[in-house]
């Protein structure tokens, strides 16, 4: 049985935003026995290759307010050059630098796959809209069928 | 003709600033100025609420120095309940104010500024990020790493989250520190501290190679202030206002808090919205004075740690009275993470250190409170008035960078009148004014910059606001 990373990231104070921070705890307590790890974090942060670095495979979890609401896109992550789309970090990186980091810096890096949910508000709220909500569910399915293939 | 150079945005700091440089008609640098373009504005966002709200209503004035405002506020709140924090209430908030200042400092020194000192500040940005470092210094880049995340993990273990967490209250902190979360800590300082003192030892034999910087970078007579604790020492989360002339001088010592209004003024410029705060004695803009890791180590008369003193000496003998040079916030920030180690583990060996008294619970006593504590880039003050409902009437907060605001300034200046040569606007020019701003770790919010990705754009502007020449870096 392979060591599995959940990581969802967001601000859960801001609607949708908040959409990886819900599939991400929702999945883990739907991951039965399989060695699974849980993290819910405000956005991804340079420490957390570190971490990265110890598991065979991770998913992280995000909103997107680029694709249709409550749309769901799962992508696998491979080891590509190093790339500063989301910036050469302060103190936040993102998904593609992190795993940079555990190769460069840690030598492993997990098979990692990426899901993001379209939101469709982003306003003040701890709600999630409709649209996300449902995202989330097929989110949830989907991540829980890919984990079951990938796990072992 | 008279020109303007401006670089916006400031990059590696935390929030929105730019820097105007303005030439004479001989294209000499006459005047410059650091602008904070941000506007914030939780002084009146929290008035009205309940006071027991505002630690965490202030933690989310940052995530990165989060534990700062919630220290402040609740010993801004303390004050307004009139009650004596338990002693081992006070010694878990040391202890999580040193996890924050260990994790602030990590990561100004590794993320934000090694990569100028170990990449060259004439290097272009693509060439002297993070990434670069992590390339070329793979084990610099772990060691910040590593450093940034004990100190993360000391806030998780005591207040259960790494950012706005909610631990420290009015009257002390919510819950004891099981004997688990104390061991892991322990277990971990002896690898944190392994890493602050290789780092210094590095950097100790590197730093003079920049000697041109140390000589011009906001290196200029003025105040320090910060805490101190009765007896003079080193102190961040309690103590007494200290204040040191240029000469290390004392010149005010074991001023009360409470009484911040007598000793420092708030100027107020139209450039900025970052306030300008003085020493009220020596008027404005003539009270100038710094604060953060390079005040406290030069207000204090020992860091009352040894291996922290032992630096702490060596430090102090870069000048015969006190550091002037800006530049070498860098090297305080590796001493103040050792003597924060020390600290954390004299604390956590105390044997009242798992006491479960650990709050004092009363309602308001007092009508007007201030709580004082010493953030990551120097002194914080909150200061809060309510009504008789316990209901905010009033607020105001002095964060570090507002305290060097003046020095910023004129340390731009200074900058820029010794590496700005007239037309010809070069990369490593604009680096080197930048890199004055980053000595400071100005922390103007929560926002993030990157490096190289973020444009910096540089106007040349006529006398009548014409743009006549642009430079833009993506």
């Amino acid at each position: 049985m392979k060591r599995i990373l959940i990581l969802g990231f967001g601000n859960p104070l801001r609607g949708d935003d908040g959409v990886g921070w819900y599939v991400a705890t929702q999945l883990f307590e739907r991951t039965g026995a399989w060695r699974c790890d849980v993290r819910t974090l405000h956005q991804l942060v340079p420490e957390l290759a570190d971490d990265l670095a110890r598991y065979e495979v991770a998913v992280l979890i995000d909103a997107s307010a680029d694709q249709p609401a409550g749309s769901v896109r799962i992508r696998e992550l491979g080891a590509e050059a190093p790339r500063t789309e989301e910036g050469a970090f302060s103190h936040h990186v993102g998904p593609r630098e992190l795993l940079t980091l555990a190769a460069t810096l840690y030598g492993h890096t997990p098979r990692t796959f990426l899901c993001t949910i379209g939101g469709a508000d982003f306003g003040f709220t701890e709600q999630l809209s409709p649209s996300a909500q449902a995202g989330a569910q097929q989110a949830i399915r989907t991540l829980q069928a890919l984990l079951a293939l990938v796990a072992n | 003709m008279a020109r303007t150079i401006t670089i916006d945005p400031v990059t590696r700091i935390e929030g929105h600033a730019k820097i105007t440089i303005q030439l004479n008609d001989e294209g000499m640098v006459e005047d410059a100025r650091f602008h904070v373009t941000q506007y914030r504005g939780f002084e009146k966002l929290c008035e009205g609420r309940p006071f027991s709200e505002m630690p965490s209503l202030m933690a989310r004035t940052c995530g990165i120095c989060p534990v700062s405002h919630l220290l402040a506020s609740s010993k801004a709140c303390d004050a307004l309940l009139a009650v004596r924090v338990p002693r081992t209430g006070q010694l878990l908030r040391r202890v999580l104010n040193l996890g924050q200042i260990v994790q602030s400092h990590a990561l100004s020194f590794f993320h934000l500024s090694s990569p100028d000192f170990l990449l060259g500040m004439d290097a272009p940005p693509e060439k002297r990020n993070l990434f670069a470092l992590v390339e070329t210094h793979p084990t610099i880049a772990r060691d910040g790493i590593a450093l940034r995340k004990f100190g993360q993990q000391v806030i998780e273990r005591l207040a259960g989250k790494r950012i706005h967490p909610a631990w420290c209250v009015p009257g002390g902190v919510s819950d004891p520190l099981d004997a688990e979360s104390r061991d892991a800590i322990l277990a971990e300082i002896p690898h944190a501290m392994a890493i602050a003192t290789r780092t210094l030892e590095w950097y100790q034999k590197t730093f003079r190679q920049f000697a041109e910087e140390i000589a011009t970078f906001a290196n200029f007579p003025s105040l320090f202030m910060g805490l101190v604790d009765e007896d003079g020492n080193l102190e961040f989360t309690d103590g007494k206002v200290r204040v040191v002339d240029s000469a290390g001088n004392i010149i005010a010592d074991q001023l009360d808090i409470a009484d911040y209004q007598d000793f420092i003024g708030e100027a107020v410029e139209p450039y900025s919205y970052l306030k300008s705060p003085y020493y009220k004695p020596l008027g404005y803009p003539d009270g100038i004075y710094r604060v953060g890791p390079l005040a406290r180590l030069n207000i204090a008369d020992r860091c009352n740690t040894p291996r922290a003193d032992e630096a702490w000496a060596e430090f102090r003998e870069l000048d015969r009275r006190v550091v002037l040079s800006s530049f070498h916030y860098h090297y305080a920030r590796l001493i103040e993470i050792i003597a924060c180690l020390e600290q954390m583990e004299k604390i956590l060996r105390d044997p009242d250190i798992l006491d479960t008294h650990v709050r004092a619970h009363a309602e308001p006593n007092a009508f007007e409170g201030v709580g004082v504590s010493e953030a990551p880039r120097g002194m914080l003050i909150h200061h809060y008035r309510i009504d008789r409902n316990g209901l905010i009437t009033w607020a105001n907060l002095i964060i570090a960078t507002g305290h060097n605001n003046l020095a910023m300034n004129r340390g731009v200046l200074q900058a820029a009148k010794h590496f700005v040569r007239g037309e010809k606007i070069e990369e490593g020019m604009l680096n080197r004014v930048e890199a004055v701003i980053r000595c400071y770790d100005p922390c103007l919010s929560c926002s993030t910059h990157a490096i190289g990705q973020m444009p910096l754009e540089v106007e040349l502007m006529g006398p009548r606001g014409e743009i006549l020449d642009r430079v833009r870096r993506d």
